[in-house]
């Protein structure tokens, strides 16, 4: 008998509850899958409804444009019944989900009102017919906002239960997946992969090297070069379990993450806009270089609504801001984490040193490549496929003139409500005070991703590419 | 540190364990199974990320060696669940 077993507890036996809390999976247990079903059945339902004639459109209300502050308040009475059916909606949706994922209603019920009804306010802003003057569009609005709050006043933990903005991100792309055509995610997809996985290896290894050159640890520069080159703060999180890094080293990749992708949401609209490039070029570029989804889809939408104000001046379909965004982050980035997991745990069990507490650790298994796959990405192409499968019927005249305002638009101002949701969000969790203090060494390690990160996924988006992603942007 | 030097000499342990008790982390008392504690305990995770997304994976945070592990770890300090 070693050590090892020698020390073991005597009552040690196997036990229920170990079979239960392994066994938890399945297709109710975790964000991703009710990100698939949320956005899945808004889509079918939107489908049902068209298909007998009907429209989710009186559902699927936004403030209409206004110049004087009467005429916003009379918009806002007018479609009072509207908002209060679609709070309903959104609410049942959202805290079914939650319900299940043992959140308290109780909590999530009123937070998710505030968050409506400021999201309400912040879209009647937007609205404003001055608002493109002074920059106010609604995603920068929304994170400004959340930002000032959060880091003024302290806010309740009850309010936090309705601040998911990974839930709601997911959502927002599965249903951005229904107003994208399943052939353009064919034909852009291995551009998108083959850019992405460029630009991904290349910020990762800087970071790692970098990262071991100033005297980090192995595990500790793996989980940094992950976060800044595939999935932000969702790869740090699977990478420091991988490798089994410590807690407050996913702490710190977490708040450099943050950090950055914040300055990014504001760098990079305007660096873009500065630059001159189409909204197709810039969505690929910000689809490269951010760090996380919702951070990026903050970027691009802003980008999008910048040009839509622009009167010309900014080249491209407004929507080919997010469009080109989510194949290069989502199709190309997101989808590879489970493998970049399994490759560092194997590489981390193989290669390095034991952990030096004592942790004895399991081999890599490759189900991991599955259990950590962003499932959202499934609902994502599943309802672009249903979409592009239904307007197959029609004639291009028929689609734009039938389909487009009737099923595809109405989808598209649902998933605005949820990118508003989450934008707001984004600014109320992050309280600057509460992050983890990183260190010069990570932060220099991090930030030389950074550069290398937006410079590359420049000339790739804008020169080496940019015929590409400018097809794509007139589409 | 005998337990932890060696990785090698103490694999066919672990397989001999695994066929009778399976004391891995899983059902380990340290291993915290609480996503909402887990946001609440690692700083910054809830604002672009989830601890009840897919990424996080079987990973848990083990409060006593403050780490992340596997459900199949596991370590001398094991308790099991009561």
């Amino acid at each position: 008998m070693n050590e090892l077993t020698r020390d073991l507890p005597q009552d040690v036996r196997p036990s229920i509850s170990t079979t239960n809390r392994t066994a938890r999976g399945g297709l109710f247990f975790n964000e991703d899958w009710w990100s698939v079903w949320i956005g899945l059945l808004v889509v079918v339902v939107a489908w049902v409804l068209f298909a007998s004639g009907g429209s989710i459109k009186w559902l699927a209300t936004a403030p209409a444009k206004w110049s004087s502050l009467s005429q916003a308040g009379q918009d806002l009475v007018a479609h009072l019944p509207n908002y209060a059916a679609l709070f309903v909606v959104f609410a049942a949706l959202f805290g079914g989900a939650l319900y299940v994922l043992k959140q308290r209603l109780a909590h999530f019920l009123p937070a998710f009102l505030i968050l409506f009804v400021v999201s309400l306010l912040i879209f009647q802003t937007a609205a404003w017919s001055q608002a493109s003057h002074y920059n106010l569009e609604a995603p920068l609005l929304a994170l400004l906002l959340g930002l000032l709050v959060s880091n003024l006043v302290r806010l309740p933990e009850w309010f936090q239960v309705g601040l998911r903005v990974e839930f709601y991100i997911k959502v927002g792309i599965v249903l951005l997946g229904a107003t994208l055509p399943f052939t353009l995610l064919v034909w852009a997809g291995p551009v998108a992969v083959g850019q992405a996985t460029v630009v991904s290896l290349l910020t990762f290894f800087v970071i790692f090297l970098v990262g071991k050159a100033l005297g980090l640890d192995r595990r500790f520069a793996a989980v940094l070069g992950v976060g800044g080159a595939v999935c932000g703060v969702s790869a740090a999180i699977a990478i420091a379990g991988a490798v089994r890094a410590r807690r407050e080293q996913a702490s710190v990749a977490i708040t450099l993450v943050i950090l950055w992708a914040i300055v990014m949401i504001f760098v990079l609209p305007f660096a873009s806009h500065a630059l001159g490039l189409s909204t197709g070029v810039a969505g690929a570029w910000i689809g490269t270089s951010e760090f996380a989804d919702a951070a990026g889809i903050a970027a691009a939408q802003t980008y999008g609504d910048i040009a839509r104000h622009a009167g010309g001046a900014i080249a491209g379909a407004p929507d080919a801001a997010v469009q080109n965004f989510t194949l290069m982050k989502v199709v190309g980035r997101d989808i590879w984490i489970g493998i970049w997991a399994f490759s560092l745990a194997w590489v981390a069990t193989t290669r390095w040193d034991a952990l030096e507490d004592g942790v004895q650790v399991k081999k890599a298994d490759a189900r991991e490549i599955w259990a950590r796959f962003p499932k959202f990405v499934l609902g994502f192409l599943l309802a672009s496929a249903l979409i592009t499968w239904l307007a197959s019927s029609y004639s291009l005249a028929d689609y734009r003139k039938i389909v487009t305002p009737e099923l595809v638009a109405p989808i598209s101002a649902l998933r605005t409500w949820v990118f508003t949701f989450c934008f707001l969000s984004i600014g109320l969790t992050t309280r600057l005070r509460s992050l983890s203090a990183t260190g010069w060494k990570p932060f220099l390690a991090f930030t030389a991703g950074v550069v290398v990160n937006v410079i590359v996924g420049y000339v790739m988006s804008a020169h080496v590419f940019a015929t590409y992603w400018d097809s794509l942007g007139h589409g | 540190m005998s337990t932890t030097g060696d990785a090698s000499k103490a694999e066919p342990t672990t397989s001999c364990l695994e066929q009778v008790v399976q004391p891995g982390c899983a059902g380990c008392r340290h291993r915290l199974d609480d996503r909402r504690m887990t946001e609440q305990r690692v700083a910054g995770l809830a604002v672009f990320g989830s601890a009840y997304g897919a990424s996080i994976g079987g990973s848990r945070l083990c409060v006593l060696h403050d780490r992340w592990v596997s459900p199949n770890d596991f370590c001398v300090r094991f308790s099991t669940l009561s």
